[in-house]
């Protein structure tokens, strides 16, 4: 009978710990968006990384294509994904976790554009190039707008150059993370819309962790880590539209 | 350096030169936009001559800003950013970054602004639904005293504040005005005047239920009207037709529905306007200002039997009488179905839909461009009683937060007072249909046009607006709390869940979260949860919640459209 009870208590501490494991260990899927996610590193990794250290959570970083890397998170318990958009469609897909990130989407041109930008309606008659897939198609196509998409904005960047067209999409990283790479002078023409980039977890995540991770996110803001993580970049591409928000 | 008298002078006659070009190219820039741009307008020229100069001058220390806001998307704050925000930029010099977005999206923004102290905008256009939200969080600055203190300077002397029709709506149990309104429509009842005026449909229905085919003033009318048209009519001109139309999909916009003003219209909360005291359309009770509860056991209604009527009746409408698709629709995908010309009636329509709805071609308007169909004033359920709101308001209001450093507040108060000014609002209102201002309403262009508008004027100047407003203060965090129905709801619609059920769930949800609020910073109304009582204790009492009724579906009424609103005087 003992032995019985002892067996029991064993498989009950397994089960325990398991159950435990299993809330404190997550898998990060992530996708490739230069400059803020690039085989498994990155600013955003960086700061993800930091929040789940700070709420003593395990983590396997896994990349795979955008699309599946939602599609796991969607279907699998204890899995997250590495940045998306907290958007109205997507909201009852996830439990969130942010903003891990404020970007801007910005229009741009050459540094030589000499046409008058005041307001979006603008350039309504002009094509626009943006990246397939990213939060900004999503955007130019709730205006039904003219756009030239490629795979990434890189190509964007070379395409700009190349003056396939005059004006480009982008939120503010990536765009001056690509011109450099691309060695194009660009200009900033005008700010469209200010995004937030969130960790997003599977729906049976516990509100706990949920509550708790943004929590610490919020002190994260509240004591300069993310500005100073965010700094770290700054001999890579132009933050000054995001450190605005910490003035 | 020694300069002649010569030299002087000629500096002296340039610079003068310069300065009076300049003062004509600016006279000549806004003359142009009073003419062109901002008529008709309830000021004449010469006014909005002064008015413009006035915001000339008074933007001149913060000339070369640029100044960042927000606000959902619809057709008025898309005129505003695209028209309104460069002809402030060219006639003031500052640069404004006017984002269009969702407004599910903007609320999330003014959170994490206030939760997280990131300043993401110098102001807001939000929906004063946040009014308990914000008075309460003591980081929204109040308009009233700023106006008086340091925004005086900066404050336009011809705003005329008692213009506003919804002030009420912004303005915070400590009687301080926390939002100022830029935009408003409303839910209403929208039906196809065409069809409810034909003979041989007004027979008919009359042999099956016993009374006139006309506005419905209650549900038990609009239940029949529904199953008249989906079930009996059937096909009109050999397309099928339907007697309701809503949508069911699990989305944050199936929240906005209930939230909104579901439970009002069925009667769930007390009398009382703006919003039903002490209990509210959401079922949350209030005591003084401090929220203690929405389920019953604490005094709330969220749970009450008429909350379990309107969800039973919303989700039995939709399965019943509306297009099979609409419950796999959200609020956007819903929104420009009854422009095809399948839809006799809907219960729930927002009036913002009007410029959409009266385009020339589509099936629901005449070849002269007057459109087939009316809006009236929706039709109550069975607890709904004399006193109490009856619909939703929506009031975009603009809201600056502590946060943002002053110079900015002061040159975004400028453009945010630009786009309601006298100068602009009438314009602005006959693009967006948004009215906001009682001389715009008032005015003989709106009467002019009126015809053309399927009854909106007609509401926005009749008593019965009275009745139609926003989320209140009881609502001590909107954001917080407003999952709570979205979370609930598709419950229902989607896995087959009782409504008692879902009410159970939402008032426990929704007593969860003020509990959590009752621990975090403790102001004099934040919440404290009433002790749990058996329910029974709070039913017998006067007023919500209210006990369930034996008969909830009581004889249908209906009255002709030019009696609708009459009722509400």
């Amino acid at each position: 009978m003992i032995e019985k009870n002892k067996l029991l208590y064993g498989f009950f501490l397994i089960l325990s710990f398991s159950t435990f494991m299993q809330a404190r260990y997550i898998v990060l899927n992530t996708f490739d968006v230069e400059p803020y996610v690039q085989n498994k590193q990155g600013l955003a990794i960086d700061i993800a990384k930091v929040l789940l250290e700070r709420a003593n959570i395990g983590y396997v970083i896994k990349s795979s294509p955008q699309k599946r890397a939602i599609i796991r998170t969607q279907q699998t318990q204890n899995n997250s994904v590495l940045f998306i958009q907290r958007s109205q469609e997507r909201e009852s897909n996830f439990k969130w976790v942010g903003p891990i990130l404020i970007t801007q989407t910005a229009l741009y041109s050459l540094q030589e554009n000499k046409l008058q930008i005041d307001v979006f309606k603008d350039v309504f008659n002009y094509p626009l190039l943006v990246a397939r897939g990213s939060a900004d198609e999503e955007y130019l196509k709730g205006f039904d707008l003219e756009v030239q998409v490629a795979n990434n904005d890189f190509q964007n960047a070379k395409k700009l150059k190349a003056k396939r067209a005059q004006f480009w999409v982008a939120d503010s990283i990536s765009a001056s993370y690509n011109a450099k790479k691309a060695d194009v002078n660009i200009k900033k023409r005008l700010t469209l819309i200010t995004t937030l980039r969130s960790l997003a977890f599977n729906v049976h995540t516990s509100d706990k962790v949920i509550q708790e991770l943004n929590n610490i996110l919020t002190i994260m803001y509240k004591d300069g880590t993310i500005k100073k993580i965010l700094s770290s970049y700054e001999n890579k591409f132009e933050s000054k539209d995001i450190s605005q928000f910490f003035e | 350096m020694n300069f002649s008298n010569k030299n002087v002078k000629t500096f002296l006659f340039i610079s003068l030169l310069f300065f009076t070009l300049t003062l004509k190219a600016n006279n000549n820039l806004i003359h142009k936009y009073i003419n062109e741009e901002f008529q008709p307008s309830t000021l004449n020229k010469q006014e909005q001559l002064q008015e413009l100069l006035w915001f000339q001058k008074a933007s001149q220390p913060f000339k070369g800003m640029e100044i960042r806001v927000v606000s959902e998307r619809i057709g008025t704050h898309w005129y505003e950013a695209s028209v309104l925000a460069k002809a402030f930029r060219e006639i003031t010099g500052i640069k404004i970054i006017h984002e269009i977005t969702g407004e599910d999206d903007v609320i999330k923004k003014i959170d994490i602004h206030l939760k997280k102290g990131i300043n993401l905008y110098d102001m807001y256009i939000n929906d004063s639904d946040l009014i308990g939200t914000h008075f309460r969080s003591g980081n929204v600055v109040a308009l009233n005293e700023f106006m008086e203190q340091e925004g005086k300077d900066v404050t336009l002397p011809t705003l005329d504040l008692k213009d506003f029709i919804g002030l009420s709506f912004v303005t915070g149990p400590d009687k301080k005005l926390y939002q100022l309104p830029d935009q408003q429509f409303a839910n209403l009842y929208w039906y196809r005047a065409d069809w409810f005026a034909r003979a041989d449909f007004k027979k008919r229905f009359k042999e099956i239920y016993g009374y006139e085919l006309n506005v419905p003033v209650n549900w038990s009318a609009y239940e029949d009207i529904a199953e008249f048209f989906t079930i009996h009519v059937h096909k009109i001109d050999g397309q099928k037709v339907y007697g309701h139309m809503d949508y069911g999909k699990r989305d944050p916009s199936i929240g906005w529905r209930f939230s909104d003003a579901w439970l009002s219209m069925a009667g769930v909360g007390d009398k009382g306007l703006p919003n039903g005291l002490p209990v509210d359309e959401w079922g949350i009770r209030v005591e003084n200002c401090r929220p203690v509860g929405a389920s019953m056991s604490r005094g709330g209604a969220a749970n009450s039997p008429a909350a379990i009527y309107a969800l039973r009746k919303f989700n039995e409408w939709l399965k019943k009488y509306a297009p099979p698709e609409a419950k796999h629709m959200n609020f956007s995908q819903a929104g420009s179905v009854p422009a095809r010309g399948h839809i006799a009636q809907q219960i729930f329509w927002y009036t913002a839909f009007t410029a959409s709805m009266t385009k020339k071609g589509l099936p629901v308007v005449n070849e002269d461009g007057t459109p087939k169909w009316k809006m009236a004033p929706s039709p109550h359920g069975v607890y709904w009683e004399k006193g109490m709101k009856l619909g939703y308001q929506d009031a975009g209001s603009w809201t600056m937060l502590k946060s943002v450093p002053l110079k900015r507040r002061k040159a975004a108060w400028l453009y945010a007072q630009f786009v309601v000014s006298k100068t602009v609002s009438l314009k602005k209102t006959i693009v967006g249909l948004t009215p906001i201002r009682n001389s715009d309403i008032n005015s003989n262009h709106m009467s002019k046009i009126s015809k053309n508008l399927g009854g909106l004027v007609e509401f926005y100047r009749s008593k019965a607006r009275l009745l139609w407003t926003p989320t209140g203060t009881n609502v001590p965090d909107y954001p917080l709390l407003s999952p709570a129905w979205w979370k609930t709801v598709p419950k229902v619609v989607e896995e087959g869940l009782s409504a008692t059920n879902a009410m159970n769930e939402l008032a426990r949800y929704l007593d969860e979260k003020l509990l959590l609020l009752s621990k975090e910073k403790k102001t004099e109304c934040s919440p404290i949860l009433n002790k749990a009582r058996n329910p029974s204790y709070w039913l017998e009492k006067n007023g919500s919640p209210k006990k369930r009724l034996i008969y909830e579906k009581p004889k249908g009424i209906t009255v002709d459209y030019e009696k609708a609103l009459e009722i509400y005087d």
